[in-house]
């Protein structure tokens, strides 16, 4: 069963939680590839992280080869992420690539 | 102070070293961007020395020194100084040009002030130094 991705389709869904260390990030990273797989249906990916406690470059790379198989058309978001993610991801420039916002409304 | 925890390097166990890390930190540092920052500045580091040094163990150090906190990590493998062959990281890239190397060695030289390389007996030391101004506290 998934740990992370919680539903594939036109708005796929992923928890990102606890800490996203390198010893876990290729579970994530696996786990992302089945919603690439499928990458015609998604419309939009969005990254729930209000219990995201933190993570590092290995994770941020899982997320952000997500936005790039997925392409330009299909928006990603971060929805409540603590300030401490957000700041990971605005000091590698990756922010600029995903919608930071706290709530994600359908 | 930590002085020379003693770890194989197997990327399973970095849960526990961040752990141990993470409780020396929060020794001097309160601010909790600051906290999460030197965290992943050793787990970048730590990470490396898993995946690349081919040494069987590693050393971790941490000290605080005239407002400073000093942190060392030792590893018996390859020589190797990640300062030399620094990759160029262009955070103002497009998402298709962004590579996927160098991102940790990037964070952490970003973030802090210091870093230093050395090959003594046999053994890379690689320390790394941040300031505790008042920015951090």
């Amino acid at each position: 069963m998934a740990n992370y991705v919680m539903e594939i389709g036109e708005v796929s869904k992923v928890k990102l939680h606890g800490h996203i260390d390198a010893s876990i990030a290729p579970e994530l990273m696996n786990e992302l590839k089945t919603v690439i797989e499928r990458k015609t249906e998604v419309k939009q990916l969005v990254f729930y992280a209000d219990e995201l406690e933190y993570i590092a470059s290995a994770g941020l790379r899982a997320v952000v080869f997500a936005k790039q198989k997925l392409g330009a058309n299909v928006k990603v978001y971060l929805v409540g992420a603590s300030e401490e993610v957000i700041d990971v991801f605005k000091m590698t420039g990756f922010d600029k690539f995903l919608t930071i916002q706290d709530k994600f409304e359908e | 102070m930590l002085k020379n925890l003693e770890y194989p390097t197997e990327r399973k166990l970095l849960p526990q070293m961040l752990s141990r890390i993470t409780d020396e930190i929060k020794k001097y540092i309160s601010d909790e961007k600051w906290i999460n920052r030197l965290k992943v500045c050793s787990e970048e580091i730590l990470v490396n020395i898993i995946d690349y040094s081919n040494s069987a163990k590693l050393y971790i150090s941490c000290e605080f020194l005239n407002n400073e906190l000093r942190f060392e990590f030792v590893d018996a493998g390859t020589p190797y100084n990640p300062l030399e062959e620094k990759p160029e990281v262009d955070i103002d890239a497009e998402i298709d040009e962004r590579g996927i190397g160098g991102l940790g060695i990037f964070l952490y030289t970003t973030i802090m002030d210091k870093i230093e390389y050395k090959f003594e007996n046999g053994k890379n030391h690689l320390i790394a130094i941040k300031n505790l101004d008042e920015a951090v506290n």
